[in-house]
């Protein structure tokens, strides 16, 4: 967000002007030559510049009127009807012979190949009608003649597929096409006993050959479909025995299962159910491909239960004494730990509640008394101000004016104090959204002299009120220190690392000496006299707690008199 | 008791300094209001439930807002509080706590008590005059009350 | 992440588009830079409230620091959603103001009694409805504190 822009655009700076008078000059004679044959070309550019390519034109032209001519005499399109007839009793004849063919059976049974030979057939007979009707092709005898060798072509070819049976695709039709091999091969050896047509034992043989090795393909098929495809399922099963398995071991090592006999025999009974499910499942493996897995989980398998028990029965555990030994001191060790951290966290909770006491004394007791001074002072301003001259004004103000400043510093020593004992939220905060709202509120503060530029932010997880506070520091700060130069900027933008994104604030004001940096981020501490710039020097005091709280780290870089970065870092992670 | 009528305004507030510098900036507001101090909780419940001291008050006299500090001596305003606001007569009187703190948990239990509004009294004499008009703005002029 | 309903300060619950609007003008015109959602009923008044249904993303640390809530409204009106905020402990703490059309006695009274903080009858003036908008706006939204967290 960019406000109030301080420069007008610059003004353009002038088209570079050729120097004139500087062409060479040519002989004036040799100009008029050079113009005349241009005027030349440029009028007979209108005419076909090439004599070839008119004379092609030109021949174009006549021979496309020729054959229009000659088209027109011979009118072989519409006027030929013997030739017409003569394609239409040829189409006739052809379509004959395939109703026969089809009445006959020779096409397979299968009604969508049927379907398809019909449609195939039909398609070329509305593409022949279509090109007769346009007339391509008794125009042309070569195309007449053409499309008669086509027609024949795909009745030949039809007759192939038809014999060939390569329209077949659908098991349904292949089936039927068994059963009608089948048949056929009935029928054949049917014939060959009363040798009406079977004349080829080879063809026959074929036939049977054809029959033998279709089932023996069925058959692979079946075989293997009771193979498990699906390795995930396999997988699975390997998955759920180790999973059982750590189960198992673990609530052996936690010894909830020797210790207690009903869940041990459960456990037992568990570890037998699951050995009985997974061997189903093993002997179930139509499955299981891979012996060698298979063997190997049945090996596993066998080897843990042994193991388990033997652990059982021997309560290797329980009765081991090193164990237990060790079991009773890793208990001791935890009761002292925890009786440690109790008493810490007595003593935290002492202290917290101690800080908390002392800050309600001071929100209530110390806000009182000050309250009370600056709303009096006030007072006497407002209604015996003119009783009094101008020093005793000025004296007044000063009283009003510390006073104020005192207010100012219980207030932030109190929101200071307040950031080490609230609860932080954890949510992921929109950056640009924030310090843009922030920024709104303080170009509203500021008269609007500012110009503050945000850049697109990238979001982090952390505590969005507490992130405010922080942009609210840093950029009413920079809006502060830059309030007294002719042109104040402030510019806000990130840089993303690797393991973290680093937000910076930049002004153009006074800056400081970067000698004293070290003293930036302590309470209290200010770089500045109060009579230069107003604050009490706990602002950055509670960026730095905030950043440090959120795992972050705050630096600052300045000059003396040409502004101030102010940087933080927060720890990426978490983020979209 | 002619200033005990038609009081719409009731502070409750233990110290004087206080209650004079706002009693100061309700006086600059362009409002109409009449008001009347007390200094701690008992004197507010009797002033309320027109008993003790005040049982010549009308009950149907209540006051348009109640303005209730919290820490006070004898009956503190957490109590009293809770006292208005369990008792069907008295639970629609609006009150907003008003007091120097703004420690989270008095917040809390204010609003858990049934509190209207919470203000945290400023430091600064131009802040107290600002949130007493804008309080008087809202609660006296246009909020309205059964 | 949807930015539309998070951070809000203010949650508008109004069915009356025209009043919503002049609402949200006002409160621009008085300079409040809060964000406001507007709702147009009581469901989503509690759906917003309690992070459900739509506002299924919508941040439960999130505070408002005030509602505004029309009685009239279609599905459930203002009344219900002051009883089921009002009874809740976890959202009792949130500032409620009923403003609407009606000034009857008994819309008042009951409001008062389910523990409304406050009452406003929508003035008919449009001066006077943005004045009163940007009075409540001073009060609710600068000088109140509404609990956090």
């Amino acid at each position: 967000m960019v406000i109030v822009p301080k420069h007008a655009s610059q003004p353009r700076r002038p088209l570079v002007e050729h120097p004139p008078g500087k062409i060479a000059a040519a002989t004036p004679v040799a100009h008029a030559r050079t113009n005349a044959e241009l005027e030349q070309l440029l009028a007979e550019r209108t005419i076909e510049r090439d004599d070839v390519a008119r004379d092609e034109a030109l021949a174009e032209l006549a021979r496309t009127n020729a054959e229009l001519e000659h088209r027109l005499a011979e009118r072989t399109i519409e006027r030929d009807d013997v030739a017409r007839d003569e394609a239409r009793a040829e189409l006739a004849r052809t379509n004959a012979e395939l109703k026969q063919r089809l009445a006959e059976r020779t096409i397979e049974r299968d009604d969508v190949a049927r379907d398809e030979a019909l449609a195939e057939l039909a398609r070329t007979n509305a593409e022949l009608k279509q090109r007769l009707a346009e007339r391509t092709i008794e125009r042309d005898d070569v195309a007449r003649d053409e499309a008669l060798a086509e027609l024949a072509r795909t009745n030949a070819e039809l007759k192939q597929r038809l014999a060939q049976r390569t329209i077949e695709r659908d098991d349904v039709a292949r089936d039927d096409a068994l059963t009608e091999l089948a048949r056929t091969n009935a029928e054949l050896k049917q014939r060959l006993a009363e040798r009406t047509i079977e004349r080829d034992d080879v063809a026959r043989d074929d036939a049977l050959a054809e029959l033998a090795r279709t089932n023996a393909e069925l058959k692979q098929r079946l075989a293997e479909r009771t193979i498990e495809r699906d390795d995930v399922a396999r997988d699975d099963a390997l998955t759920e025995l180790a999973r059982t398995n750590a189960e198992l071991k673990q609530r052996l090592a936690e010894r909830t299962i020797e210790r207690d006999d009903v869940a041990r025999d459960d456990a037992l009974a568990e570890l037998a159910r699951t050995n009985a499910e997974l061997k189903q499942r093993l002997a179930e493996r139509t499955i299981e491909r891979d012996d060698a897995a298979r063997d190997d989980a049945l090996t596993e398998l066998a080897r843990t239960n042994a193991e388990l028990k033997q652990r059982l029965a021997e309560r290797t555990i329980e009765r081991d004494d090193v164990a237990r030994h060790d079991a009773l001191a890793e208990l001791s060790r935890t009761n002292k730990a925890e009786e440690q951290l109790r008493l810490h966290a007595g003593e935290l909770e002492a202290l917290n509640s101690e800080l908390e006491s002392f800050s309600y004394s001071v929100s209530h007791d110390l806000r009182a008394p000050v309250r009370a001074v600056l709303g009096y002072t006030r007072a006497i301003a407002d209604d015996y101000g003119t009783l009094l001259d101008e020093e005793g004004r000025r004296l007044l103000s000063v009283v009003e004016g510390e006073a104020s400043r005192m207010g100012d510093l219980i207030d932030d020593l109190l929101a200071f104090s307040r950031l080490g004992r609230q609860p932080m939220a954890n949510i992921l905060v929109n950056m640009t959204s924030l310090a843009r709202e922030v920024t709104a509120e303080q170009i509203l503060a500021s008269e609007g002299r500012s110009l503050i530029d945000i850049a697109d932010l990238p979001a982090v997880r952390g505590d969005r009120v507490l992130l405010r506070q922080v942009w609210v520091n840093l950029i009413s700060n920079a809006v502060k220190y830059s309030s007294k130069s002719a042109e104040p900027q402030v510019h806000v933008w990130a840089t993303r690392e690797e393991t973290r994104t680093v937000y910076n604030v930049r002004d153009n004001g006074v800056g400081f000496n970067m000698a004293y940096a070290g003293r930036l981020f302590g309470v209290f501490q200010r770089l500045h006299r109060s009579d230069e710039f107003p604050g009490t020097g706990v602002g950055l005091a509670i960026v730095m707690r905030i950043v440090q709280r959120h795992g972050g780290t705050v630096w600052a870089d300045a000059r003396l008199g040409e502004g101030a970065t102010f940087s933080f870092a927060l720890p990426t992670g978490g983020e979209e | 008791m002619s200033d005990i009528d038609d009081v719409e305004v009731l502070l409750v507030e233990d110290s004087r300094h206080d209650a004079e510098l706002m009693m100061r900036a309700l006086a600059k507001c362009d409002v109409n209001s009449k008001l009347h101090w007390v200094q701690d909780g008992v004197d507010a419940l009797e002033f309320i439930r027109c008993t003790g001291a005040y049982d010549g008050r009308s009950f149907d006299q209540r006051p348009k807002l109640v303005l209730l500090d919290l820490k006070m001596p004898r009956l503190n305003g957490l109590d009293v509080m809770r006292e208005l606001k369990s008792d069907e007569r008295t639970k629609t009187i609006p009150i907003v706590v008003m007091t120097s703190s703004n420690e989270t948990r008095d917040i809390r239990e204010s609003y858990q008590l049934g509190a209207n509004g919470y203000v945290t009294k400023p430091i600064q004499s131009a802040d107290l005059a600002a949130a007493i008009a804008h309080i008087a703005a809202y609660w006296l002029r246009i909020n309205q009350v059964p | 992440m949807t930015d539309e309903f998070q951070n809000v300060d203010l949650l508008l619950v109004e069915d009356n588009e025209h009043d919503a609007e002049m609402t949200m003008r006002a409160l621009t015109k008085a300079h409040f830079l809060n964000r406001v959602h507007w709702v147009r009923d009581g469901v989503e008044a509690l759906e917003y409230v309690r992070c459900t249904g739509a506002y299924i993303d919508r941040d439960p640390q999130q505070v408002l620091k005030l509602m505004l809530l029309d009685l009239k409204m279609p599905r459930l009106g203002g009344i219900e959603v002051l009883r089921e905020l009002k009874t809740d402990p976890k959202t009792i703490g949130i500032p409620i103001v009923v403003m609407t059309s009606s000034n009857q006695d008994r819309d008042v009274t009951e409001s008062y009694n389910l523990g409304v903080n406050g009452y406003v009858t929508k003035p008919v003036q449009v001066a006077s409805f943005m004045e009163a908008v940007a009075q409540i706006g001073m009060y609710w939204l600068l000088t109140n504190q509404a609990p956090t967290r």
